[in-house]
């Protein structure tokens, strides 16, 4: 125990310093592996932003439909729910049909029969307007009751 | 079949604790090791005024003095390392920071993390967690040189600021597990955790590449299929937001906002 304390800390700093210089000063590898194709998936943004957008803007329609009746909210109505609840079925079965619980035919299947469904509600819903009172009097009609 | 049936007996009783304040845990158990077996709840009782005040401390005694086979992951026991996830009452949260219900009327409830494999009793297997996490590969990634040691990578307080909320979350997986869209499609969502932490690299200032963090993650399913439950940010142990953090992963995909440029070093 003769060595003098400083000389034992400056030995110490000497032996870190050292270890510690090989890293100092070596450049880094700057390529980044970002870029491996997973960004080659279908962008789903700009869908995301306009059902957004769609679901806004019915938040005035479906007010001004109690006030404003006729063909023309009609035809507006029936585009515009038609799409909004088209949409909100595929997040449900996109969410309930996975291929992972009820097989990936069936899951297919499903993912289809969103779109019957919607073709039929449109069909519906126009078959409703020219051929009968119209969504807009009927609810009328039936707030009436 | 002697024998099965004193170890359902053994199951159903629940051990002996003798005292004016016991307190029955009733523990989801389940070994996939016995050929054949199915998971069940096991009840232990624990005199509270013998046991520290934490699910943590009722379950290490349970482990010590009643049952050694009872099986759970913990480490810190102060709610920094998020090992002892699980799913007390009914909410996921670290059993290390979870007060004991004192109404010994009610027994306590414990699970492990939710529609996750389960290794053992309340073991969760983790590793689609952390291929997730691995995935949005969480480190700062710089489209300069960069030479360690020449200079330091500058931050200025309001950028290191928008960190905050951010950087604390330690991974326990209490958030995702608790999210519905994560249940139904962990293979394809990333899940609020993972989320949460790719918004971190994404708005961090010193990282270059915000723009392939974003693009990888802009199909149906990665971020987008968060459906705004806000499980996350009501069960997060550490308080953190992990909603919010999507939400502005959902602003930034959209375009909608746009990540401020880095400020210049002043010095």
């Amino acid at each position: 125990m003769s060595l003098p304390l400083r000389s034992v800390t400056r030995l110490q700093k000497a032996i870190l310093l050292a270890r510690v210089a090989p890293r100092i000063s070596v450049p880094i590898r700057t390529t980044t592996t970002l870029n491996d194709g997973a960004s080659k998936t279908q962008d789903f943004s700009t869908h995301f932003k306009y059902e957004r957008i769609w679901a806004a803007g019915l938040l005035p329609v479906i007010p001004a439909a109690y006030f404003i009746h006729g063909p023309v909210m009609d035809a507006v109505l029936t585009i515009a729910l038609s799409l909004h609840i088209h949409w909100g079925v595929q997040a449900v079965i996109a969410d309930y049909a996975r291929p992972f619980v009820i097989g990936a035919g069936l899951a297919k299947a499903s993912r289809m029969t969103s779109y019957l469904l919607t073709a039929l509600l449109i069909a519906g819903l126009l078959h409703f307007n020219t051929n009968d009172v119209g969504i807009t009097k009927a609810f009328s009609m039936l707030f009436s009751l | 079949m002697l024998a099965r049936q004193a170890a359902v007996l053994c199951r159903s009783a629940s051990t002996k604790a003798h005292g004016k304040r016991v307190k029955t845990f009733e523990i989801y158990r389940y070994n996939p090791e016995t050929p054949g077996a199915k998971p069940y709840m096991q009840k232990y009782d624990v005199d509270l005024d013998k046991c520290g005040p934490m699910i943590l401390d009722a379950l290490i005694k349970i482990k010590n003095e009643d049952d050694s086979t009872l099986t759970f992951r913990r480490s810190c026991r102060e709610g920094i390392c998020g090992s002892c996830a699980m799913n007390i009452g009914g909410t996921n949260t670290l059993a290390c920071i979870c007060k004991i219900e004192e109404d010994t009327s009610k027994s306590t409830k414990i699970y492990p993390l939710p529609h996750m494999f389960v290794v053992k009793d309340l073991v969760p297997d983790m590793n689609l967690f952390y291929a997730q996490y691995a995935s949005i590969q969480p480190w700062i990634q710089k489209k300069d040189k960069l030479t360690l040691g020449d200079k330091q990578m500058h931050q200025s307080v309001k950028e290191r600021e928008r960190l905050d909320g951010l950087y604390e979350c330690i991974l326990c997986a209490c958030c995702s597990t608790s999210c519905p869209s994560y249940w139904w499609n962990a293979d394809k969502y990333l899940g609020p955790a993972v989320l949460m932490q790719a918004y971190r690299w994404i708005i961090d200032s010193r990282d270059d590449y915000a723009v392939e963090r974003l693009h990888r993650m802009h199909d149906a399913y990665s971020a987008f299929k968060c459906h705004t439950i806000l499980n996350c940010t009501k069960t997060c142990p550490k308080h953190l937001n992990p909603a919010r953090a999507i939400g502005e992963i959902k602003s930034l995909l959209v375009g909608l906002k746009t990540k401020p440029a880095p400020d210049p070093a002043t010095f």
